[in-house]
């Protein structure tokens, strides 16, 4: 370790090591005790509710809120579309394990074939393409509830996204998901990490930031801002926007390697999506 | 160029923000004797080149596309301080990549 690294840590309050190089379950295993050590008090589970697992106040309203969830509709048109057959007789579940049934935990992984990571809103537009109809929007709309209905099926499912070890094109995506949500970028300079790891529990403004561990389990989200269900990509592409740093088109292969390491990082959790957040 | 990655290193490491006080301070006065064509195709480079690396700020394009429109409407002044501000900041975000490409590694948690 050289010098100008060792000031750098004591400078960000971090500790360098190996943690650029350490393989995903080493990653996974460091970022579970920063944050555990971090909020004794949080059971594990809980990290999935995101800052509604240490924001008291925030959480009573958001009680209020699942009273009458507002992503039923969505799980209901989700369902309704999901049925529905393609022009040519088929239909989504005949593109999925399991009929696509209770199958999210399996998402995103990488395709061995393709060669890139395979998010579920990817490969709900990868099954209309192989069934001729038209793709549709990635962030909001019919996929958002698609993707909402599939997510409803897979509630309480163990996320376990795998990087498989014998194909360093697994590790190279997941190693490019690192290194987005590690880079500064945008105007005011920041890092997913600045927010969501350094600053994780204290206030931005009007909101307490949450953490990384649980930033997958609960997708997509009706948000009251919104005021619709959005997918995961939605919210980074806001993220980005945040720090003023020009989003990326989603489902871009830095989005899905961001998703990949993303989602890796809350396995063992159990998927609670769709969720409201405000 | 230099003390333009100088600063930026520097920013990294105090308050974010920093790097927007310094763009908007971008003036018609460092553009010398350039005309707006000069300036405007110097300042589309730099994005290009700043896509390149996936890393465009936000605001950029509209700066651009807001010197375009004053350059149209005679206020020439105002369409080259535009400009050369959307230059600086697509040269930032360029540093800005280029020294995160391995920076990034000294944040990664580790125990
Ligand atoms: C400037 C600070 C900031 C940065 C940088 C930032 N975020 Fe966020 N993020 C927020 C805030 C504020 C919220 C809303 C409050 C919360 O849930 O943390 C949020 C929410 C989220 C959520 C939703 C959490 C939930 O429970 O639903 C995810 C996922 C997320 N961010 C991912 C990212 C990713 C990925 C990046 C990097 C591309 C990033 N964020 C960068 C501030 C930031």
């Amino acid at each position: 370790m050289n010098n100008k690294i060792l000031l750098l840590s004591v400078i960000i309050g971090l500790f360098v090591g190996a943690g650029a190089t350490a393989g995903p379950e080493e990653d996974r295993t460091v970022m579970l005790e920063y944050y555990t050590g971090r909020f004794p008090d949080v059971p594990l589970q809980e990290f999935a509710n995101g800052l509604y697992a240490f924001d008291e106040i925030a959480r009573e309203q958001w009680i209020e809120m699942e009273d009458f969830p507002p992503y039923e509709i969505a799980i209901e048109d989700g369902q309704a579309l999901f049925e529905s057959p393609f022009a040519n007789g088929k239909s989504y579940a005949d593109c999925f394990d399991n009929g696509g049934i209770g199958i999210r935990q399996q998402y995103p992984h990488f395709d061995a074939d393709l060669g890139e990571v395979v998010t579920l809103e990817l490969a709900i537009n990868q099954c209309r393409a192989a069934n001729d109809e038209e793709s549709l929007p990635y962030l909001i709309g019919d996929l958002a509830a698609i993707s909402a209905y599939m997510s409803y099926t897979s509630r309480g499912n163990t996320i376990n996204v795998k990087v498989p070890q014998d194909n360093p094109s697994a590790l190279a995506a997941y190693e490019s998901g690192k290194q987005y949500y590690y880079t500064r970028r945008g105007q005011l300079n920041f890092a997913c990490m600045s927010c969501h790891v350094q600053s994780a529990g204290l206030m931005l403004r009007a909101d307490r930031l949450s953490t990384t561990l649980g930033h997958a389990t609960h997708w997509p989200v009706y948000r009251a801002k919104w005021g619709e269900i959005g997918t995961l990509q939605k919210r980074i592409s806001e993220c980005n926007s945040q720090v003023f740093a020009k989003p990326l088109q989603p489902q871009s292969i830095e989005y899905r390697n961001l998703e990949y390491f993303l989602t890796y990082m809350s396995n063992g959790l159990e998927l609670n999506g769709p969720a409201s957040r405000r | 160029m230099n003390k333009l990655s100088t600063f930026l290193v520097a920013c990294a490491f105090l308050l974010p923000g920093c790097g927007q006080e310094t763009v908007s301070s971008g003036s018609p006065g460092h553009a010398g004797g350039s005309s707006f064509a000069d300036i405007y195709a110097a300042a589309e480079q730099a994005l290009a080149v700043a896509e390149a690396k996936r890393n465009v700020w936000s605001k950029t394009e509209g700066l651009l596309r807001d010197a375009k429109v004053a350059n149209a409407d005679g206020r020439i002044d105002e369409a080259i301080a535009l400009a050369t501000e959307a230059k600086l900041q697509a040269e930032l975000a360029s540093i800005q990549a280029d020294t995160e490409a391995e920076t990034w590694r000294t944040r990664v948690l580790s125990n």
